[in-house]
């Protein structure tokens, strides 16, 4: 790939997008040159994320599901595959909110997988800064469900 | 109409924990006049340590869930609601297998104490006479591989003399189909006694064809014409097979087959029992 340093090239960022949504790939990451994409469908079309210097946010390697930390925000991802809800059913209010305060035993959300009602806790203590999945879609081992932002100690 | 159980009916612990003589089941029994949910206490119960085999029993369910929060209405005396606390040592991808065999195990003990045929529509309902008679739910926590707790809600009902108009066309209860009442210990015995054979019985971890047998000859729905109801819009389609793990195979218009898990849609055979409106009285 010949690139210069710290530039992006949109026909790369345009021929991801294509090749996420021909393969149906929910996630896409790649790194090269100190330049780090990362694409992610949230529900319709691919949304684009361009986080800047590999550096900056990169996760802990081996780190797939469970947690994955990076600075201040921990993501909450998911432990399997199946159906994520934020609710127990349609009525009910929402889990957590954004803004909302979590400990580590709290249940976040609902993944319907092989018809099991599964709880998800968030195993991590902070404020929900974003909910990166929405309701009732398909989601992957490992994809993240929620961005916390840390208040309490590193673990 | 409220009545109140006739005393001999009541699902008193001591009486169930006494006649229950199961090795796992009902070891402890927690019993509730009224409760919300009883897959709601125990689901607390499990995350604070509580051992498997408990049951949680209630004469009635003021709140109880269905799959995705449909409700389960349920009066005093005629229905039965119990949910159990389950840790089994499960691989990860095998957990689709305990909602077929705990489907296959209601069935089996309420065909045993009934004499009543009752066909399973994939996922979660039970159907005698061509009617709703009862419904399962299981929640837990299989998050880290395998399952810390899975919590097994199932209603039945079983003594109910009629239902509200809205739903008479669709719910069914035990006495109806046969033309007499149940002691509702008995069923939950019944069911109970099935569910923990199978369950201990480490034959279905590795060889699961004789429930899936079982399964397949009480399907209302294999081979059948249903309207499949995912997220984007219904389609017609027609049920192959169900497979060990619990997902049912379907072949749509242009002739493709489909694995489908109960999260992705619900299942409408034609000629049958509206899954949309999933109400149930007991």
């Amino acid at each position: 790939m010949e690139e210069k340093k710290n530039t992006v090239d949109f026909r790369l960022v345009r021929r991801a997008v294509k090749l996420m949504e021909e393969s149906g790939l929910a996630e896409f990451e790649w790194e090269s040159g100190g330049i780090r994409l990362r694409l992610k469908k949230t529900g319709g079309s691919p949304a684009v994320a361009l986080p800047g210097p590999a550096a900056e946010e990169a996760a802990p390697p081996g780190e797939t599901a469970g947690r994955s930390s990076s600075g201040r925000f921990v993501e909450i991802t998911s432990p399997m595959v199946g159906t994520f809800y934020r609710s127990r059913s349609p009525d009910a209010p929402p889990l957590v909110e954004v803004g909302g305060r979590v400990g580590p035993r709290t249940v976040v959300a609902i993944i319907e997988a092989m018809k099991v009602m599964n709880e998800i806790e968030a195993d991590a203590e902070g404020e929900v800064e974003e909910v990166l999945v929405a309701d009732g879609t398909a989601v992957e081992y490992g994809q993240p469900l929620f961005r916390l932002r840390k208040t309490g100690a590193e673990t | 109409m409220k009545r109140a159980a006739p005393i001999s009916d009541l699902l008193l612990p001591a009486d169930l924990e006494r006649g229950l003589g199961l090795r796992l089941l009902g070891r402890r029994v927690i019993y509730q006049r009224r409760i919300d949910s009883t897959n709601d206490l125990a689901r607390y119960l499990a995350r604070s340590g509580e051992p498997e085999g408990t049951v949680v029993i209630a004469e009635a369910q003021t709140a109880g869930r269905g799959r995705r929060g449909r409700s389960w209405l349920s009066s005093p005396g005629a229905g039965l609601v119990f949910s159990l606390v389950l840790r089994p040592a499960l691989p990860p991808g095998r957990a689709g297998r305990l909602n077929l065999l705990v489907a296959c195990a209601v069935a089996a003990g309420l065909e045993e104490v009934s004499g009543l045929t009752v066909g399973l529509k994939w996922p979660n309902d039970f159907i005698v006479a061509g009617g709703k008679a009862g419904g399962m739910l299981i929640e837990g926590s299989l998050a880290g591989g395998g399952a810390d707790y899975l919590v097994v809600g199932i209603g039945v009902n079983v003594n109910d003399a009629a239902f509200p108009p809205e739903l008479a066309s669709r719910a069914v209860s035990l006495r109806q189909a046969a033309g007499r009442s149940f002691v509702r210990r008995e069923v939950l015995l019944s069911v109970l006694a099935r569910l923990e054979e199978y369950y201990l019985d480490p034959a279905w971890r590795k060889d699961f064809s004789r429930l899936l047998d079982f399964y397949r000859a009480h399907s209302t729905i294999l081979d059948r014409e249903v309207t499949v109801l995912g997220s984007g819009g219904g389609y017609a389609a027609r049920v192959l097979d169900v497979t060990e793990n619990g997902e049912l195979v379907v072949r749509n218009g242009e002739g493709a087959t489909k694995k489908l898990w109960s999260e992705e849609v619900s299942v409408r055979p034609d000629t049958g029992i509206d899954d949309k409106d999933d109400k149930l009285v007991s």
